[in-house]
């Protein structure tokens, strides 16, 4: 399975009361849970079919298990969160709705621009431009409706194209969790300063330990003497509070930053957890392989590609498999982008 | 399966007509069985004769299952993926 996400819509009365009990009730059947809005929760179900079954599957026993405790819900299930949320906004109450990889564009185009997340006055703008469909919002230049509209409307442009991140956001902890480390002599090369970040990863690990969470998304603030603060932020998957886990995770994130700048002279690091899974009494791992394969595998191309150039990590596409000669079998492309 | 984007060159060691091993770079590799032979000539009324292969399915001593194919027109042969 791909990505999919499963998005919860609460229906009729959503009180404090019932938008708890809904996600205390997801966060037990599910790894990994996101608020999305009062009363509209995201799943993200990669890594749960070889334990729970199909993404419908998933999404019948969430309507079945709520409806027991009379909270009538309806499910969307697309590969993004947005798409999702549409999907299960405009879903009959207990029904579990699909769309397929593909479907996506092609199911919000024919929507109203309204369901984008665009203030009153753009969309009136919108409107008078003769803009009323998410698809016309989606055909629209990029670069120009950054520069028209601004940033806000870039991102909802993002949405209506299906070109956005795309994850689910976990929850942020109670507290801030955070490890800092200062050095009196600055590091300049890249072994060093992750032999230095580990101490920091440890410190890390037990405050994660101590609140029975694991860290989900992880922002590394790097001071340097001679450069402005680089800021890394990582999605860890699977969500762990392992020190040596995490110290890999940003070891991807210094490997993959754009450009590769040199290093600098860095004298300092904060690190936080800034999305977190609760793992007390909770086996995540047991969701996590296929998504954390799938993580591990990008990061391993990504890596390869910014050492050895384009064209050093491809994966095949079949386009002929009556072929009887292999190099016709198959078009070799990028594996990462 | 492991496909090869760029199948690598192999030596061929015969010994009276049996295929006993294979040498892909500096490795060697007994075999032990020859499990699949086939011919593939395609497009042979082009100019440069088109494709004609000789494509043998090997297993070797480590238990490893290969398929190799020999380049008819040059005699080169090479490993074109390995079976899991």
């Amino acid at each position: 399975m791909g990505r999919a996400v499963a998005v919860v819509h609460l229906r009729s009365e959503v009180s404090d009361a019932r938008h708890a009990r809904v996600l205390e009730t997801l966060t037990g059947l599910l790894p990994r849970v996101g608020v999305e809005g009062r009363g509209v929760f995201a799943c993200d179900l990669r890594g749960t079919e070889r334990l729970l079954g199909s993404p419908e599957r998933v999404g019948a026993r969430i309507v079945a298990v709520l409806e027991r405790v009379r909270i009538p819900v309806a499910v969307g299930i697309a590969e993004r969160p947005f798409a999702a949320r549409v999907l299960a906004e405009r879903a009959p109450v207990g029904e579990v709705s699909r769309l397929r990889p593909g479907e996506e564009r092609m199911f919000l185009s024919r929507l109203p621009v309204g369901v984008l997340p665009l203030e009153e006055e753009l969309r009136e703008e919108l409107g008078l431009l003769g803009i009323r469909t998410v698809g016309e919002f989606a055909d629209l230049e990029r670069g120009a409706v950054l520069d028209r509209f601004g940033r806000a409307a870039a991102a909802a442009h993002a949405l209506a194209r299906g070109e956005d991140a795309g994850e689910v956001r976990g929850a942020a902890p109670r507290r801030r969790i955070v490890a800092k480390r200062s050095w009196d002599a600055p590091i300049d090369r890249t072994d060093q300063l992750l032999f230095a970040l580990r101490a920091a990863l440890d410190d890390l690990g037990t405050e994660l330990r101590m609140d029975g969470l694991a860290a989900m998304r992880l922002e590394a603030r790097l001071e340097r003497e001679d450069a402005a603060v680089l800021r890394l932020e990582r999605l860890v998957l699977p969500p762990t509070a392992e020190p040596a886990a995490l110290l890999r995770s940003l070891r991807w994130a210094l490997e993959e930053r754009p450009g590769r700048e040199g290093l600098g002279l860095v004298t300092g690091v904060r690190i936080e957890a800034t999305e977190v899974e609760l793992v007390r009494g909770r086996q995540i791992g047991l969701f996590a392989a296929d998504a954390a394969r799938e993580e591990e595998a990008i990061a391993v191309a990504r890596y390869l590609r910014s050492r050895l150039g384009p064209g050093a990590v491809l994966r095949p596409r079949v386009t002929d498999p009556e072929s009887r000669v292999a190099e016709r079998e198959v078009e070799w492309e990028e594996a990462v982008s | 399966m492991r496909l090869f984007a760029d199948p690598h060159p192999v030596r061929l060691e015969w010994e009276e007509g049996e295929l006993r091993s294979m040498r892909v770079a500096d490795r060697r590799w007994t075999v032990v069985e020859v499990v699949r032979r086939w011919r593939v000539e395609i497009e042979w009324w082009k100019k440069d004769g088109g494709i004609a292969r000789d494509h043998l399915t090997l297993r070797t001593a480590d238990g490893t299952l290969c398929e190799i194919f020999g380049d008819r027109h040059t005699g080169d042969w090479y490993l074109q993926r390995l079976l899991d």
